[in-house]
């Protein structure tokens, strides 16, 4: 398309913005719009990759997209270990290695007998509980994930999960300012498990 | 029915010591998520939300109930809470270190429906720079009079943001 003529105008273009565009739109406009952010398309948590482990230890996912707000949730998650929560580490060299120092926690958990407790560290290998850890139960778990593709700050994670009667929720940070371009859900004793993840990133976060 | 979140608005400021995020509710979502996306804070000091009325004028009534789980990676959680306040006062601390700010996002319910109360819960995972640690919080508040809320104003004690960006959508 001739450049005096873009969004159906000749001469001056029309601003575009999220939910204020204006004009006739060729394939290569919505693209180019959908790049800058500037496209109006409602439904803003996208789907980056959902993965399901039938077997292992690790589930990686090394597409991140492009987002300063990731989300994550777990279903049907379940281990025959005991001790044997589901962990992330996160890397930054696309997955060819995670790392398993500078992560530090604190959580609640609670239980529907009455026993609620407190768990933090600041020395740990992993964000350590996106599930909780006990055997042959089914847990659900969702994450957010803030700033992980920051060079200049701290990856930040706030968490909530719930496993029959227990339930926790709790935040964690990878103490350190880099990119992060991939991350894993894993146990650390290396111990089975199976079920299903997904992983969303929010747009125009 | 398909089940998403609907980007409404981003609001940014730069040098200011809050920011409005105005004519943001509407009937067209009960539920909102809203995330601060960059908090860079000139010095330490409380996360703190209003809302705005039907005008966008801030509220500052002794109207809003709030309380906080402090979960600290180094010590002992403790417990925040207060009511009849004229803002939430508290829902998370600021580092003064832009490198350690921190992951922000919260639900809010009912804003736009006049004959109900308005609801919220947030959740932050940040630094805190007393304790050299990470600090979490996790949030409930309310502001307590049934009228029709407009928006929310963001500030931490008078304390200059340089950024601050906050994006909010709406749950369908």
């Amino acid at each position: 398309m001739a450049d005096d003529l873009k969004y159906g105008y000749k001469g001056a273009e029309p601003t575009q913005s999220f939910g204020n565009n204006t004009g006739v739109f060729d394939p290569n406009d919505i693209n180019n719009l959908i790049a800058d952010n500037k496209w109006t398309s409602f439904g803003q948590l996208e789907l980056i990759e959902t993965q399901t482990i039938s077997s292992g230890s690790t589930l990686d996912f090394t597409d991140l997209g492009s987002y300063n707000v990731l989300f994550a949730t777990g279903n049907n998650i379940e281990t025959a270990s005991s001790n044997t929560p589901v962990s992330i580490r996160v890397s930054n060299d696309g997955g060819s290695t995670f790392k398993a120092n500078n992560y530090r926690y604190a959580l609640q958990s609670g239980t529907t007998s009455g026993s609620f407790n407190e768990a933090r560290s600041t020395s740990t290998t992993s964000m350590p509980y996106f599930t909780s850890d006990s055997p042959n139960k089914n847990r659900g778990a969702y994450c957010y994930m803030y700033n992980l593709q920051d060079s200049a700050r701290y990856s930040f994670f706030t968490h909530q999960s719930i496993e029959e009667a227990n339930m926790m929720f709790g935040s964690a940070v990878y103490a350190v300012a880099e990119t992060i371009n991939a991350i894993r859900f894993l146990t650390t004793n290396s111990n089975a498990w199976t079920g299903t993840i997904s992983l969303y990133g929010i747009r125009y976060s | 029915m398909a089940t998403n979140l609907e980007f409404i608005k981003s609001a940014s400021g730069t040098g200011v010591t809050f920011i409005d995020v105005t004519d943001l509710f509407s009937a067209d979502y009960d539920v909102y998520f809203w995330t601060v996306t960059k908090a860079d804070v000139s010095g330490i000091d409380n996360m703190e939300i209003y809302v705005l009325d039907s005008t966008n004028t801030v509220i500052t009534d002794s109207e809003y109930d709030w309380a906080s789980l402090n979960m600290f990676a180094n010590t002992s959680f403790t417990e925040s809470k207060n009511t009849n306040r004229p803002k939430v006062d508290f829902y998370g601390k600021y580092s003064a270190t832009a490198s350690k700010n921190t992951g922000v996002s919260g639900y809010i319910f009912n804003p736009y429906n006049s004959s109900s109360y308005t609801f919220g819960t947030i959740q932050v995972s940040g630094w805190d720079d007393g304790q050299g640690s990470l600090r979490g919080n996790k949030s409930i508040w309310v502001h307590k009079n049934a009228e029709q809320i407009n928006g929310i104003r963001l500030s931490a004690q008078g304390k200059t943001f340089s950024p601050i960006e906050v994006s909010i959508f709406g749950v369908k």
